[in-house]
C-alpha cells in the first residue's frame, strides 16, 4: 500500500492515518498532534485550503476541524483512499 | 471669590482622587514587592492591602 | 457562616497566601474542558456573571472565579480554567490549567475539591479524551455534556446511563446559553461532594504516545457502547467555509467585512452622535445662561462639559465597533480570518495563532496581550506582545473619528464606500501593517527563531447568542461612560486648572492662557514638536494622553475652550480645530496616534506578563521613536504637497 503525507493531499481527499511523526519531528509536536486526534486508524480529510498558495490547510479529524500548515501536516503518514 | 474657592476645592479634591487611584492601581503592587525584597515585611503587607486589582484597561472585559 | 466570612476576609487580605481552615470552608469547584466547548458560557450560567464568551480558541486566558449557591443553599466557590486539549500542557495557559488541576499552582489557595468536566456533545470523539485524563487525577468529577441542543438537532442519540456507567462519572446534559441543566448540575455536584468525604491523593502523570493511543481507543470503545445514533456531520459549517475560505471570495469577504465595519461606524452612528452633541451643547448653553461669569462657571463649561462631553459623543461609534467585534468573535469567524491571514503572518515570522490576540487588540491591547498566553514559544510571544499596541485599539477611535470628520471631506468613492470611512479603514490598516512590519524586524534581528507552528481549531459556526452579545455590549458601553466620568473628568478638571492659573498680570497683551502653567509647559515643549507640525496646545494635550490616549479629545477640548476668550462659546471641538490647524498637522497627529504608545494599562500588563520592567520600557521607547519619525515624515511630506 502506498503511503503519502497528509500535507500532500488535495482538497477533498481523505487518508487513513498509519503513522504520526517521523524521527525528524520533535516528540512534543507529535504528542500534541496525537492529543488533538491524529491517531493511527483515524481518518483525516483535507477540507479546505487557504488562498494564494494552498497553505495552510484545514483538516478534519475525529470530528474536529484543524488548521495547520502543509509542512506540519507532513508529519502524518496516511494511506489515501477514495 | 466664592466661585473661585469652590472651583479650586474641586480641583484639589480631584487631584487627590487622581493620585490615589494611580497609587492604588499601579504603584501599590510594585511598592509592596520592593518592600518585601528589602525586608520590610510589615510595610509590604500594609501596602498590599492598598492594591486595587484592575485588569488594566477599563475597556476590557476581564 | 460567620466563620466563613471572617476567613474570607483574612484570605482576601493575605492575598494568595495559604489559609489554614479549621471549620467548614467554601469548597472549590473547577471547570475544565477543551477550548470552545462552551465552558465559559456554562460558567456564566452557573454564576450569573457576565464574563466574555467567545467562539474561538484562547479566549479564556485567565482563570475566572465566582460564587454560586446550590439549590439547597450551600455556597461554593467556582473557578473557570483555561481550555486545554490535554493535560500534556504546552502553552502558558494550558500550563496554568494543568498546574491547578494537579494542585501545584500557588495562585489558587487550595486545589479544587471537585471538577466539572465540560464536554461538547457534538465533538465527543475528541472531548472525551480530556475527560478520561481528568478521571485519572482521582478527584471527584461531574461531567457536564454541553451543547446538547445542537447535538440533538444533528441527530445524536446517546444513552446517558451507559455513558455514565462506562465513564464512572455522573453526567448532566446542559445547554449553557439557555441556562438549561444548571440546577441539575449543581445538584449532582452537591451529591458528589457529600459522597466523597476524603480527598484521594492526586496522581500526577506524564503523557506518552502509547498512553494517548490507549486513551482514545478507550474513548472509541465507550462511545460505541453508548451511542444509539450518531450525529450527522456538520454540513453548514463546511458549506459556509467553502465561500469564506475561497481564494477569491474569501479574501473579498474579509476585506468587505472590515471595510463595512468602519463605514457603518460613521454612517449608522451619525444620528445618535449628533443627538448627544446637541445635548452636550444644550447643557453648555444652559450653564452659560444660569451662572454668572467666574472660575466655577469656566470650570464647568470649559473643563467638565467640554472635556467629558467631547468624549461622550463617541459612545455610539464605540458601541457599534464592539457590536461588530463581539458578533464576529461569537459566530466563529475570527479563526477563519486568522486562517486567511496566516500566509502574511508567516512571512513576517509570526504565529498564525498570534493573529487572534492581535485581533482582540482591536478592542483593547490589554486582553490581546493577555491572550498571548496561548503562544508557547517565548520569542513569538514577546514579539506579539510588543506589536499588539500598534493594532488600532478602540481608544483611538474618538481621535480618529473627530479628526476625520473635521478634516476629510465626505466624498463618495465607490458604491457605499465614502472617503471618510475609507480613511478610517486605512488608519486601521496602517496599524496592522505597522504591527507586521515591526514584527518582521524583530523576528529577523532580536527574536530570531524558527518559523512558528500553526495548529488552530476552526470551531463550527454558530448563531451568536443575542443575549450574551447584548450583555457584552452593555457592559462595554457602561465601562466607556464610567471611564469618561472618572478618569477623563478628572484629567479635564486638572487641565482646566493648569490652563487657567496663574492668571495673566494686569495689562497683559497675549491671550490669558499663555501665562498659565499649561501655557508655559506648552511653550517649553513647542520647539520639540514643531518639526512634526504640532502646536503648543497639542503638546499640552499630549501629556495626559500618554497615560490614556482617549483623553486627548477631552484635553484638546478643554485647552481650546479655556484658550478661546469668547465667553459662552460652545463650539464643537472638531470645528474649532478645523479653523486652527492645517491639514498637515491633522495628518501628522493621526499618524502619531497610529504609532505612539499612549496607554499606561498596556505598559502595566506588559510588565505583568513578562515579569520585567525591560519590555514595557522597550515598548515605550520604540513606539515613541516610531511615532515621532512617522509624524515627521507625514508632516514634512504634507507641507511639501502644499497642505499646510
Amino acid at each position: 500500500m502506498k503511503t503519502t503525507r497528509l500535507g500532500q493531499l488535495e482538497v477533498g481527499q481523505k487518508g487513513r492515518i498509519v503513522r504520526v511523526g517521523s524521527d525528524a519531528d520533535s516528540p512534543d509536536w507529535v504528542q500534541r498532534l496525537m492529543a488533538l486526534g491524529f491517531l493511527e486508524g483515524s481518518v483525516a480529510e483535507v477540507v479546505h485550503q487557504a488562498p494564494f498558495g494552498g497553505d495552510p490547510v484545514a483538516v478534519r479529524v475525529r470530528g474536529t476541524l484543524l488548521a495547520l500548515r502543509r509542512q506540519e501536516a507532513n508529519a502524518v503518514e496516511v494511506v489515501q483512499y477514495e | 471669590m466664592t466661585q473661585e474657592w469652590i472651583a479650586l476645592s474641586i480641583v484639589a479634591l480631584n487631584l487627590f482622587w487622581l493620585l490615589r487611584r494611580f497609587y492604588r492601581g499601579h504603584l501599590a503592587e510594585p511598592l509592596s514587592q520592593w518592600f518585601l525584597k528589602h525586608g520590610r515585611i510589615k510595610w509590604a503587607m500594609q501596602v498590599r492591602q492598598h492594591r486595587s486589582v484592575q485588569s488594566g484597561c477599563d475597556q476590557c472585559k476581564n | 457562616m460567620n466563620e466563613t466570612q471572617s476567613l474570607q476576609k483574612v484570605s482576601a487580605q493575605k492575598g494568595s497566601s495559604q489559609v489554614r481552615a479549621k471549620a467548614p470552608v467554601l469548597k472549590t469547584i473547577a471547570l475544565a474542558g477543551n477550548p470552545n466547548c462552551g465552558k465559559t458560557a456554562l460558567f456564566n450560567a452557573i454564576t450569573g456573571g457576565r464574563a466574555k464568551v467567545g467562539n474561538y480558541p484562547g479566549v479564556t486566558v485567565e482563570r475566572k472565579e465566582g460564587r454560586v449557591r446550590t439549590p439547597s443553599g450551600v455556597e461554593l466557590r467556582i473557578v473557570d480554567l483555561p481550555g486545554t486539549y490535554s493535560l500534556d500542557a504546552k502553552t502558558p495557559d494550558e500550563i496554568i490549567t494543568r498546574d491547578v488541576l494537579f494542585g501545584v499552582d500557588e495562585r489558587v489557595e487550595k486545589s479544587p475539591d471537585l471538577l466539572i468536566a465540560v464536554a461538547d456533545a457534538t465533538q465527543l470523539e475528541r472531548n472525551l479524551g480530556l475527560v478520561l485524563e481528568l478521571r485519572k487525577l482521582g478527584r471527584p468529577i461531574v461531567l457536564a455534556l454541553n451543547m446538547m441542543d445542537i447535538a440533538e438537532q444533528r441527530g445524536l442519540d446517546l444513552d446517558l446511563e451507559v455513558l455514565s456507567q462506562e465513564l464512572g462519572v455522573p453526567i448532566v446534559p446542559t445547554v449553557a446559553p439557555k441556562q438549561q441543566g444548571v440546577s441539575a448540575l449543581l445538584l449532582a455536584v452537591e451529591k458528589k461532594l457529600d459522597d466523597e468525604a476524603l480527598a484521594i491523593p492526586v496522581a500526577i502523570f506524564q503523557s506518552t504516545p502509547d498512553e494517548i493511543r490507549n486513551r482514545f481507543s478507550e474513548v472509541d470503545r465507550i462511545l460505541n457502547l453508548a451511542t444509539r445514533k450518531k450525529s450527522s456531520p456538520t454540513v453548514w459549517t463546511d458549506r459556509l467555509d467553502r465561500i469564506v475560505l475561497h481564494p477569491v471570495w474569501g479574501s473579498l469577504i474579509l476585506f468587505c467585512v472590515f471595510g463595512l465595519m468602519f463605514q457603518t461606524i460613521f454612517n449608522w452612528a451619525e444620528i445618535p452622535k449628533e443627538w448627544i452633541e446637541s445635548q452636550v451643547q444644550g447643557l453648555g448653553q444652559l450653564v452659560d445662561q444660569l451662572m454668572a461669569p467666574g472660575p466655577l462657571k469656566s470650570l464647568l463649561t470649559d473643563g467638565v462639559i467640554s472635556g467629558v462631553g467631547s468624549v461622550i459623543v463617541f459612545l455610539p461609534q464605540i458601541s457599534l465597533l464592539f457590536l461588530f467585534i463581539l458578533f464576529l468573535e461569537d459566530c466563529g469567524y475570527m479563526p477563519r480570518a486568522a486562517f486567511l491571514m496566516d500566509k502574511w503572518m508567516g512571512k513576517v515570522g509570526l504565529h498564525g495563532r498570534a493573529f487572534i490576540p492581535l485581533l482582540s487588540s482591536f478592542a483593547c491591547a490589554v486582553p490581546g496581550i493577555m491572550a498571548t498566553r496561548t503562544i508557547e514559544n517565548r520569542r513569538d510571544r514577546l514579539t506579539t506582545i510588543l506589536v499588539a499596541p500598534l493594532m488600532t485599539c478602540s481608544a483611538r477611535l474618538p481621535v480618529y473619528s473627530m479628526l476625520i470628520a473635521a478634516f476629510i471631506p465626505n466624498r463618495e468613492v465607490i458604491g457605499p464606500f465614502r472617503l471618510q470611512g475609507l480613511v478610517m479603514f486605512g488608519l486601521y490598516l496602517a496599524g496592522i501593517f505597522a504591527a507586521l512590519g515591526v514584527a518582521m524586524l524583530l523576528r529577523s534581528t532580536v527574536f530570531k527563531g524558527p518559523k512558528p507552528m500553526l495548529l488552530m481549531e476552526l470551531p463550527t459556526y454558530k448563531w451568536p447568542d443575542a443575549k450574551s452579545i447584548a450583555l457584552g455590549l452593555f457592559e462595554r458601553a457602561r465601562l466607556f461612560v464610567a471611564r469618561a466620568g472618572t478618569v477623563i473628568l478628572s484629567i479635564s478638571i486638572l487641565l482646566w486648572f493648569l490652563s487657567s492659573y496663574p492668571r495673566p498680570p494686569q495689562g497683559a497683551v497675549e491671550p490669558a492662557i499663555s501665562y498659565s502653567y499649561a501655557g508655559k509647559i506648552g511653550q517649553g515643549l513647542e520647539p520639540l514638536v514643531k518639526p512634526i507640525g504640532f502646536n503648543w496646545k497639542i503638546a499640552v494635550a499630549l501629556i495626559p494622553s500618554f497615560a490614556a490616549r482617549e483623553v486627548m479629545v477631552g484635553s484638546l477640548a478643554t485647552v481650546y475652550a479655556v484658550g478661546d476668550q469668547k465667553e459662552g462659546a460652545t463650539e464643537l471641538l472638531g470645528d474649532r480645530l478645523a479653523r486652527d490647524w492645517s491639514l498637515a498637522t491633522a495628518l501628522s497627529l493621526l499618524v502619531w496616534y497610529i504609532l505612539a504608545c499612549q496607554c499606561l494599562s498596556t505598559l502595566a500588563v506588559t510588565r505583568r506578563e513578562t515579569n520585567s520592567w525591560r519590555w514595557p520600557a522597550v515598548m515605550l521607547i520604540y513606539m515613541t521613536t516610531l511615532a515621532y519619525l512617522g509624524s515627521f515624515v507625514t508632516y514634512q511630506l504634507a507641507m511639501y504637497l502644499g497642505w499646510g
